[in-house]
């Protein structure tokens, strides 16, 4: 999908020392409707520049990010702890709950960054915990979701909150006419920049399926593919964490060599079976759908679905990939005499073949 | 937290005294006969096995199966940890403890037998006054946990909604309810930290799409007696209502979708209409006492109760309105709308096809793009794509060529289609023209005229107008135009 993002530009009002967001020169080739295309995100050092303007020596709010849920408002805070660690700047998500009383103490201390959904920002301005004059920095995540949400007036009332000179940053995945409306509500002139993110895709992935005729004989058959998949470096995904121990347990104990990862594993545990992963100490993962989208497994040519994806959409996230990996790679689903339907509805969603697995497999790999 | 306790306690107790209540009003002739045998029986001898089957075959008269009177005690918490894995719920049957007086199922007639293994299945319902019944069971399987779990309740709660929420993110992806029940059973230690299980789901459902919403409804539903009794559900709900003037902050649909999540949950029998209308009727009359609703009521009084807050009473507005349609509650079933992975292709595909058509009356763009993304199925668009093509093809009218083309337009604007998934949708008509053109001759005319326009709109790139299927045959200008050829820029197609 690609994002896009409107960056409104205040700078002649604006400290000297704040540049904002890299990708504000234009450069490059611009398509019709916008001022600026970037191949990735990568390219634009966002990530670098985010806090540039913050001052980590003055207390109080100088940047707020508006995120549509509190489960997506954690993670943003978590990034931008990990960024701000060198430079002593202190965030704080307001996700409330039971949080609310931390959420007053944290915010009277004054932190320099704070992320959280605008209905709950909204609160904490209106209770006076939350000091907006500082703000420099304001960042809508997700527009889209957030509208779609319901969020509108929230937002601009968050908005009319802020000082005049704010920066605005509105990232969106999508520009439905509601977003278009809302930028004009607070943005002049903006700088209008498309990211052009990966579209996944199944294109030159050759998908193939294996009929196993019955669940207990899916593991057979993986042992027997397994001298195939060790060629090269395989994921395999299960669609539940209990099938991930199991499968792991009993490839184990037949002597293969498998790493195995699900949520229930915290963070630092999983960046280490990633990291033996990529290096190629280990060859094949095991894994599910929650964490598909968190790891870049994009290499991998060779997928096994041990089951097939019960939401079809899950799919073409565990085995397509973007077009900067070279578009090849190999897919195989096993799938018992009860998934036949589920296969079709698989073709017919993405409306591509899969094809009964070949012998010779271990060629095309 | 400490609240929380208190409020378990007492609705423990209260459940206690409601059920005793229930049986009250159902009480029959036929039930107090029962009961005075019991009692008459329980100070003297046991009853044979003989005795005792003469004995029920009797009161079975006017009743399916009904406790007597004390055995009602049990009802409310104890039988349910002992209960067996019951068939998965969803079958219609009434919760009160009594069956309908039916037969069993395909067992052919009152007084059987059942199918083969069908006793398996059925609730176990401790009669105190059962001859048979032993004293110790009971109590081994109620009050021993009960007491357990009021220990150390608030890091109970904390690490168990921490495992749950990983279970429920995990659920969204995969939409298995065995696996999401056997985590449960793993995880739940005691009976305070059921009504939690339908206060997280809920509010996590909240913070995600439609579809998720659904598979949580599907979820909680088909939980029902599986690893949650009735009560839990109440507790939860009330739990939730009180809770919604946080949870406005930052859902501010919150009332508007509990609304849903109650109504839904009364028509997936998880609650009793009672929950909604009682509630809803104590408002209105504001009076402080009403009667039967003594169970958890009395206890969520303290809390919200009377004063229920603004947004729980919209909320119970909006259960109410769906459950007050005289048309039944089908329409419930679809209160999530129709979008999902899950859904099978060919439903999305109708789906399509009737917002497609819906818009050509309407012309409401904004509208259009709104349902196409409340199917949430970004990589099935080029479906959308293939179904706009073809209906301009069968349209052969101008004005809806045009709409056509401004839907594409702003559909690819919005980036809601992709490039990708709009040029696969037209690679298909390319590749179904032929078949196509059997049923409207004019399909190739019409299908170049729309590429044109799509083209010029730059929703269709070079590439694909190059690749635009003609009809296999020459076309040279005639004679008029002093035998010139076409110029070249125009396609030709050598066979």
């Amino acid at each position: 999908m690609n994002h896009f993002e409107f960056l409104d530009d205040n700078r002649t009002t604006q400290e000297p020392t704040y540049d904002g967001p890299a990708g504000m020169e234009v450069g490059g080739i611009i398509e019709s409707n916008w001022d600026e295309v970037v191949d990735n995100f990568d390219a634009m050092n966002l990530k670098e520049k985010l806090l540039r303007g913050i001052y980590a020596y003055v207390p109080g709010c100088q940047a707020l990010v508006l995120a549509p849920t509190r489960e997506l408002a954690t993670q943003i805070q978590k990034v931008v702890v990990a960024l701000g660690d060198f430079m002593n700047a202190q965030s704080h998500a307001c996700i409330g709950g039971t949080n609310v009383r931390e959420d007053m103490r944290n915010l009277e201390q004054g932190v320099h960054v704070v992320v959280g959904t605008p209905g709950r920002v909204q609160d904490m301005i209106q209770r006076k915990f939350l000091r907006t004059s500082d703000i420099k920095l304001f960042v809508l995540d997700e527009a889209d979701e957030m509208l779609s949400r319901g969020f509108k007036d929230q937002i601009q009332e968050v908005f009319k909150k802020l000082p005049n000179d704010v920066q605005v940053i509105l990232l969106s995945a999508t520009m439905p006419p509601e977003v278009l409306e809302v930028s004009k509500y607070f943005m002049r002139d903006p700088v209008r920049i498309l990211v052009k993110k990966e579209e996944l895709t199944l294109e030159g992935i050759r998908q193939f399926y294996v009929n196993v005729k019955q669940e207990q004989w899916k593991l057979g058959t993986l042992c027997d593919l397994y001298d195939t998949l060790s060629i090269t470096q395989a994921v395999i995904f299960c669609n539940t964490r209990r099938k991930v121990d199991q499968l792991t347990e009993e490839m184990t104990a037949k002597n293969f060599t498998v790493s195995a990862m699900h949520g229930e594993m915290d963070q630092r545990e999983r960046d280490m079976i990633m990291k033996q992963f990529r290096s190629g100490s280990s060859r094949i993962l095991i894994t599910t759908d929650l964490l598909a989208r968190g790891i870049d497994v994009q290499q991998v040519s060779l997928v096994i679905n041990y089951d097939l994806p019960s939401i079809r959409e899950n799919y073409i996230h565990r085995i397509g990939r973007g077009g900067r990996f070279g578009r090849k790679g190999v897919a195989i689903n096993f799938i018992t005499d009860t998934d036949r339907r589920a296969l079709q509805e698989l073709e017919q969603h993405y409306h591509t073949k899969i094809e009964e697995m070949p012998i010779n497999v271990a060629d095309l790999i | 937290m400490d609240f929380k306790k208190k409020f378990d306690v007492d609705a423990m107790l209260n459940e206690v005294s409601d059920d005793g209540d229930v049986s009250d009003n159902l009480e029959t002739e036929a039930g107090e006969k029962a009961v005075d045998n019991g009692e008459k029986n329980l100070l003297k001898k046991p009853l044979t096995v003989e005795e005792h089957r003469a004995l029920r075959r009797k009161t079975k008269k006017n009743l399916g199966r009904q406790n007597s009177k004390e055995g009602a005690l049990g009802m409310a918490g104890a039988p349910n940890f002992v209960a067996p894995q019951r068939r998965w719920k969803n079958s219609r049957r009434p919760r009160n403890g009594q069956g309908r007086g039916l037969t069993k199922k395909a067992g052919g007639g009152r007084g059987n037998w059942g199918k083969m293994g069908s006793e398996l299945l059925e609730e176990v319902e401790l009669d105190h006054n059962d001859p048979n019944f032993n004293d110790d069971e009971d109590l081994e399987n109620v009050e021993f946990k009960e007491i357990v779990c009021s220990g150390g309740n608030a890091s109970n709660d904390e690490e168990f909604l921490k495992h749950f929420e990983l279970i429920m993110l995990e659920y969204f992806e995969h939409g298995d309810i065995h696996e999401v029940a056997s985590e449960i059973d793993e995880h739940i230690r005691s009976g305070t930290l059921r009504p939690l299980v339908i206060r997280k789901a809920i509010e996590m459902a909240l913070e995600h799409k439609n579809s998720h919403r659904e598979m949580t409804s599907v979820l909680l539903s088909d939980l029902y007696s599986r690893c949650l009794i009735e009560s839990d559900y109440e507790k939860g709900f009330d739990m939730l209502l009180n809770n919604l003037p946080d949870l406005i902050l930052d859902t501010p649909e919150a009332p508007h979708l509990l609304g849903n999540f109650i109504a839904r949950a009364v028509a997936d029998d998880c609650l009793m209409p009672k929950y909604v209308h009682q509630l809803s009727q104590n408002r209105r009359r504001n009076s402080p006492k009403t009667n039967e609703r003594n169970g958890n009521e009395e206890e969520s009084e303290s809390g919200s109760g009377r004063t229920l807050n603004e947004y729980a009473q919209q909320a119970l507005d909006y259960a109410e309105g769906h459950l007050s349609l005289h048309n039944g509650w089908t329409h419930l079933d679809n209160v999530w709308g129709v979008a999902g992975g899950l859904r099978p292709v060919n439903h999305i595909t109708k789906q399509m096809e009737l917002l497609l058509k819906e818009y050509i009356f309407s012309r409401d763009i904004v509208e259009a793009q709104r349902c196409i993304i409340a199917l949430e199925v970004p990589h099935f668009h080029h479906e959308l794509v293939y179904e706009i093509v073809i209906m301009t093809l069968e349209a052969l009218n101008e004005s809806i060529e045009d709409a056509m083309g401004k839907l594409l337009k702003s559909l690819e604007q919005s980036c809601v289609v992709t490039m990708e998934m709009m040029e696969q949708g037209f690679q298909r008509v390319y590749d179904d023209i032929q078949d196509i053109s059997i049923d409207i001759p004019l399909a190739y005319i019409i299908l170049e005229r729309f590429a044109q326009r799509c083209h010029n709109l730059g929703v269709l790139s070079e590439k694909m107008m190059k690749n635009l299927p003609s009809r296999g045959r020459k076309r040279f200008v005639s004679e008029g135009d002093s035998g010139l050829i076409k110029p070249s820029s125009m396609m030709f197609r050598d066979y």
